[in-house]
């Protein structure tokens, strides 16, 4: 019997489809998002499923791994920020607010966001592929078949290694755009290092750079939620923990830009 | 904990999404036997064994594992379900970024906990040395040979003395001759341990090699349970078809 030809779905039937996804992806993070934040907290008093070192292991792969792109990357931005802005302080006479920009600029906004992208690209990334990898290698139901919770044995270590390591590469990155400000202020613009430092710690309250810290810490943990549920979904072969290695990518993104928003909102009204 | 019956499985109905795969299972399983699980490619013998081993929820039905009723109420079974079974995956399953030894030492350091370390090293060793991977402790999964890396997955799987072993394809992708060795150490595990053990597979050879009992799986449904010499006189025609078919094969290749 020749079977009838597959309708192509409505416009309305494909907004229904995409919204039951969305809704769908929201319900498994919530639920990722809990049982994470119990095995990250309580959970720790459970019985000795992970290896010694395991949580230093993630922190030297997730996070050290990263720092000598984060300070390249970091002191470029720096660099160009000051030569532009620079240039411009300079026709009104106002260069010495060259460290309040470079400055404020770093610690509020680019170190967090910059240093969480880099990792949503670097750590997200290979988190996803490599849990992924794990799914379609039955490497997570073997893990099952040991009475191994795996968000207990796979977020625990992650959620803490990224949720230490990427403040202090923010932190890094911060020093390195400063540094790097400071370089073009002192070279092309003949300031002087301890005016740009008084400057400097004028312009930016302890005030803020907690408020950097805070956002990084967020970030961390978006990114680590998304890049393990991206992981842990996986559904198919090679080609599927390709997908979801993009998709990972483009979530943390999002989700790293929304919710900087949020701070911004939060943090200035 | 010991039964007659180990394993006791009823009405099993399971399946992905909105697909059916296995349409009321019944299956059961004596102490100390080799049970093969075959049919053909599609037919549920893959998803029979994750419901029955508490990897997948079934839709409906009882999986009694030890006298004790497979409960998922909480979402996963409780921890102690696994504790009396051991699963051989079929490419080995190897924790990859950990070595061959932290690999057969996962189960223990969950189930016994207060176990030494150096004991806990020492078991390890043992239960290599069971599978003829002595001194592989060091390795890495990705070191090892397809054979090997089952017989690492064997040894986790045993490690924790597990009273029922279930092994998905244990010979697929495996040539002949480490084929037949490791259906030698299954049988050999078997009488040596009194281990009961399902295993899924459709190579006949190994059948021939390993079955205490087979039951063929078609469309969902058990269609014969029985030992293999019947099942290639009174047994539906599908499955006596089945197996002539593998038979002619495995003479050509």
């Amino acid at each position: 019997m020749q079977s009838a030809p597959k309708r192509e779905p409505s416009f309305a039937e494909q907004v229904g489809g995409w919204t039951q996804d969305g809704l769908r992806e929201i319900r498994t993070l919530a639920l990722l998002l809990s049982e994470s934040l119990y095995h990250s907290t309580l959970g720790l008093r459970k019985p000795k499923t992970l290896l010694p070192g395991a949580t230093a292991l993630q922190m030297m792969r997730l996070g050290s791994g990263a720092l000598p792109i984060v300070l390249m990357l970091s002191a470029l931005i720096g660099f160009t920020l000051a030569m532009q802005s620079g240039f411009q302080l300079q026709k009104y006479g106002a260069l010495i607010f060259l460290a309040d920009g470079v400055g404020m600029s770093m610690v509020m906004e680019i170190g967090p966001v910059m240093t969480a992208v880099i990792l949503a690209g670097r750590s997200g990334s290979a988190i996803t592929a490599e849990i992924a990898t794990m799914v379609v290698q039955e490497e997570v139901a073997a893990l099952r078949s040991m009475a191994i919770n795996p968000v207990h044995y796979l977020v625990l270590p992650r959620f803490w290694a990224l949720s230490v390591t990427q403040p202090l590469l923010t932190v890094a990155s911060c020093l390195a755009g400063i540094l790097s400000g400071l370089a073009v202020g002192v070279l092309f613009f003949q300031l002087s290092p301890s005016n740009f430092m008084d400057e400097l710690q004028q312009a930016i309250p302890m005030r803020y750079v907690w408020q950097g810290v805070i956002k990084s810490v967020t970030f961390a943990w978006l990114i680590v939620f998304i890049s393990v549920s991206k992981g842990l979904n996986v559904r198919g072969g090679a080609d599927a923990v390709g997908r979801a290695t993009t998709a990972c990518v483009v979530n943390c993104i999002f989700a790293i830009i929304l919710a900087d928003a949020v701070y911004s909102f939060i943090f200035y009204m | 904990m010991t039964s007659s019956t180990p394993l006791r499985v009823q009405g099993l109905r399971a399946g992905y999404g909105e697909q059916q795969v296995l349409n009321g299972v019944d299956l059961e399983v004596a102490k100390g036997e080799i049970r093969i699980v075959l049919g053909s490619s599609g037919c549920g013998k893959s998803t029979l064994l994750k419901n029955v081993a508490g990897l997948e929820q079934p839709w409906a039905g009882d999986v009694v594992l030890l006298e004790k009723k497979l409960d998922w109420s909480e979402g996963v079974p409780p921890g102690e379900f696994f504790e009396n079974i051991g699963i051989l995956f079929q490419g080995g399953a190897l924790i990859s970024s950990l070595t061959v030894g932290e690999n057969v030492g996962l189960p223990l350091r969950i189930r016994q906990r207060n176990m030494p370390s150096a004991a806990l090293r020492e078991k390890v060793r043992f239960k290599l040395r069971q599978v003829g991977l002595e001194g592989a402790e060091d390795k890495l999964p990705g070191e090892l040979s397809g054979g090997m890396r089952k017989r690492a997955g064997l040894a986790r799987a045993l490690a924790a003395d597990p009273e029922l072993l279930f092994c998905d394809e244990p010979s697929a992708g495996l040539d002949p001759v480490t084929s037949r060795e490791l259906d030698d150490l299954l049988l050999e595990l078997r009488d040596s341990l009194r281990i009961t053990m399902v295993v899924v597979t459709h190579e006949l050879e190994s059948i021939r090699a390993i079955a205490d009992r087979i039951t063929f799986l078609s469309k969902g449904h058990v269609i014969f349970d029985g030992i293999l010499n019947d099942a290639a006189r009174n047994s539906p025609q599908e499955v006596q078809d089945f197996l002539a078919r593998r038979a002619t094969f495995h003479k050509e290749s």
